[in-house]
């Protein structure tokens, strides 16, 4: 199984569109995938139509279950959605309270990496919604996956946001402990606008080295795919957002022959 | 790696506080090596954990206590039996006792079974033994050890087990010969089995009493001589 996380200490940078849309993608490819909601909102729960503040399983029993010690399969608290291929371990209103709960708790951080070791066989893929802060939840999002997405919002602000999750990743480094090879992901491009256009430049210039060598446009069937609880892939594959996205997945997919995800750098 | 943060008693510097967390939160010397015959034991029993969901994902690691039991009972505990085929009394179609205990409902093989009493007067207790023994009940010329199952097979902190027991119990089943009695909430009714109905569960597990779960009517079936043989050495479930 493979395990991505889609990670921005920024709110509102297209986390979960990310998440929703490459494992609309990865399903409809006939990949068995599991998408983990593991912000607090419940966003992506949301989208598919489960409420965080009334799921009693959820991902907030993973926790739960390692504290008490017991041996209660990951399985039980995963939801299949409408959409084949495709299942859910849901967020829950509860995930808010973990960091105060387990704040001498040693080894929590590892919790969803040990729960995903239990799934491996049942999936190809796994992929994982960030909460927008450090904490618990987000280094047992890094601690349990191969690759990180990181998008960032092609505006100013979405730039600080970026800088605060580089240095977040380059902390953990410095604490001696692994980070996941990383891409950052361009979103909600807008190439009539001058700030879309010099934020995508700054990103150049700057993070070349991971920057994905395209971007995902801004795109109003977003919006409508998830009023409708259909990832866009699903609802209209032939979208640019859709399209977009599936260049992404090709690319994540089929690293380059040095074994990275194609960036910026290598692009004229 | 860096002092654990409980150890400290002033606020570090932000690096060193990062540090800390990251250490304490990544210290995988917590989590024991799951080998994958451990991981196919984990998934085989998905369907009967299932089963106690509410019993078992609050519970946290049951500690032992001693009960006040006499010395040369004590000795005559057998070795822990262990089982991954169906038990003796499985061979064969067989008869069980659904019943009610805290919300969870319970079955287990009428053959085992000692008679049922309905509870119309008060229980003796017995102060200072292990708190999941209610009492005395005096049965036919002797006294039953009244046991409240709920308190073994559910941690006293789940929010199942928020009524008392004594409001909850309306009746006793009798096993061993009437020396023990598991209070009930109520009776449901006698199912009749075979052992194919049942989704068996290896006795190495933690819950040794736990035989299996009856699938079609998700309920977990209790191994009775298990059940006992932990009873008469005063443990609650190891």
């Amino acid at each position: 199984m493979k395990t991505w996380s889609v990670a921005n200490q920024k709110g509102g940078v297209g986390k979960t569109t990310s998440v929703v849309s490459l494992g609309g993608l990865l399903a409809r490819r006939g990949h068995r995938t599991l998408l983990l909601d593991m912000d607090p909102h419940g966003s992506m729960s949301s989208y598919f139509g489960l409420d965080p503040d009334q799921t009693d399983a959820s991902l907030y029993r993973l926790f739960q279950i390692k504290q008490s010690k017991l041996t209660t399969p990951p399985q039980q608290f995963i939801h299949k959605t409408r959409f084949e291929n495709l299942s859910l371990l849901p967020a829950s209103t509860a995930l808010a309270t973990l960091d105060r709960q387990l704040s001498t708790s040693d080894g929590m951080g590892l919790v969803v990496k040990h729960a995903l070791d239990l799934l491996s066989t049942e999936y190809d893929f796994a992929l994982i919604d960030c909460p927008p802060l450090l904490g618990v939840l987000m280094v047992n999002a890094l601690a349990a996956c191969e690759h990180l997405v990181i998008p960032v919002q092609t505006e100013f602000l979405a730039v600080k946001g970026l800088e605060r999750m580089m240095q977040t990743l380059s902390m953990i480094g410095r604490a001696k402990h692994r980070v996941p090879e990383y891409t950052i992901l361009p979103t909600m491009f807008d190439r009539r606008t001058r700030a879309s256009v010099s934020t995508l430049q700054h990103l150049k210039d700057r993070y070349a080295s991971c920057l994905w060598r395209s971007v995902i446009p801004i795109d109003t069937e977003f919006r409508e795919a998830s009023r409708t609880g259909v990832p866009l892939p699903i609802r209209s594959p032939k979208d640019r957002g859709s399209l977009a996205y599936e260049e992404l997945l090709n690319d994540l997919l089929v690293p380059t022959a040095q074994g990275h995800v194609p960036v910026a750098a290598g692009v004229s | 790696m860096h002092k654990k943060p409980h150890e400290l008693h002033t606020l570090v510097e932000p690096q060193q506080a990062l540090g800390m967390y990251l250490d304490a939160l990544l210290d995988e010397t917590t989590f024991a090596v799951v080998d994958d015959k451990q991981k196919r034991h984990i998934i085989e029993n998905a369907a009967l954990e299932k089963a106690l969901e509410k019993a078992t994902t609050l519970a946290p690691e049951p500690e032992i206590e001693p009960v006040d039991t006499e010395p040369e009972q004590v000795a005559a505990v057998p070795q822990k039996q262990t089982r991954i085929a169906t038990p003796d009394w499985a061979k064969n179609r067989f008869q069980c006792l659904s019943f009610q205990v805290a919300g969870v409902t319970l079955a287990a093989p009428l053959e085992k079974l000692n008679g049922i009493v309905e509870l119309t007067e008060g229980i003796t207790e017995l102060p200072g033994y292990a708190p999941w023994v209610i009492g005395l009940l005096p049965n036919r010329g002797r006294n039953v050890q009244v046991v409240d199952v709920a308190k073994i097979i559910m941690p006293d902190e789940s929010d199942l087990v928020t009524l008392p027991t004594v409001e909850r119990m309306k009746f006793i089943i009798l096993l061993e010969d009437g020396k023990f009695g598991l209070a009930t909430d109520s009776i449901s009714q006698v199912l009749s089995l075979e052992a194919g109905d049942v989704r068996w569960r290896s006795t190495q597990s933690k819950r040794p009493w736990l035989a299996g779960t009856v699938i079609e009517k998700m309920c977990a079936l209790l191994e009775m001589d298990l059940l006992c043989e932990q009873l008469r050495a005063g443990l609650r479930g190891v």
